[in-house]
């Protein structure tokens, strides 16, 4: 990421399940940068191989932090602070390295979103996680405003 | 040139069980039948975003909001007629 602004996730989580540490702009875009620190429960997760359920929820705070960081989006991320659900999952793929050697902390993610589609309350919306430029995790996720 | 409106229902119903998995055969759908009734189809509002979007994408008609989803949601017929009358009009 160029950009080293970053800003406040607009999520309802707090500590140990928010998994989205801040939102930044970088050349690729908009993108929620999920840290692996000593205290985060991906960090202990990943002593057994990091699991794909809190990868998961990891991708869907992420779609919901980028998705209420654009107004056109607002209706469905929700009000500033009020939950997203997430309601269904689709083709989700992780690379095996990730799930089988994954990072230890200081290593961070970088998760983007893309809103496939909406109607009233849901949207279905394509994320994806990054790691040093590769796309090591992708899922279509189905969000509704909480 | 539109697509007769008996074809357009056969899509429509196929699309219907392709895009949400329906244990169901297309031709068994009535046309008038509810979608989103239990005397119909019993679709939920996670169906009515899929089935939004296969609309976009099969029959190239959007659906832009609730009200006009709900009304063209009614059953196989009034989506025939929704997109029928969206190809027939341009937009």
């Amino acid at each position: 990421m160029t950009s080293t602004v970053g800003s406040e996730p607009t999520l309802p989580h707090g500590f140990p399940f928010r998994l989205v540490d801040r939102i930044m702009d970088g050349a690729d875009g908009r993108r929620a940068v999920i840290s692996l620190t000593a205290c985060s429960p991906l960090t202990h997760a990943t002593r057994q191989g990091l699991p794909a359920t809190l990868l998961l929820e990891a991708m869907a705070q992420a779609a919901l932090a980028l998705m209420a960081t654009d107004v056109s989006e607002g209706d469905v991320a929700g009000e500033a602070g009020q939950p997203g659900l997430l309601v269904g999952i689709d083709q989700a793929d992780f690379s095996d390295a990730l799930i089988h050697d994954p990072p230890g902390p200081g290593v961070e993610f970088y998760a983007g979103c893309q809103v496939r589609g909406r109607f009233g309350r849901m949207a279905k919306v394509g994320v994806w996680i990054e790691r040093e430029g590769l796309e090591v995790a992708t899922a279509e996720l189905l969000l509704a405003a909480g | 040139m539109s697509e007769a409106p008996q074809d357009l229902k056969v899509r429509i119903k196929k699309m219907l069980v392709e895009r949400l998995k329906l244990e169901v055969d297309p031709a068994a759908i009535e046309d008038d039948a509810p979608l989103f009734s239990e005397q119909g189809l019993g679709l939920d509002s996670i169906d009515a975003l899929e089935l939004v979007l296969g609309v976009e994408q099969e029959l190239g008609v959007r659906i832009d909001d609730e009200e006009v989803g709900s009304k063209a949601f009614a059953s196989v017929s009034a989506l025939a007629a929704f997109v029928d009358e969206r190809i027939q009009s341009g937009v």
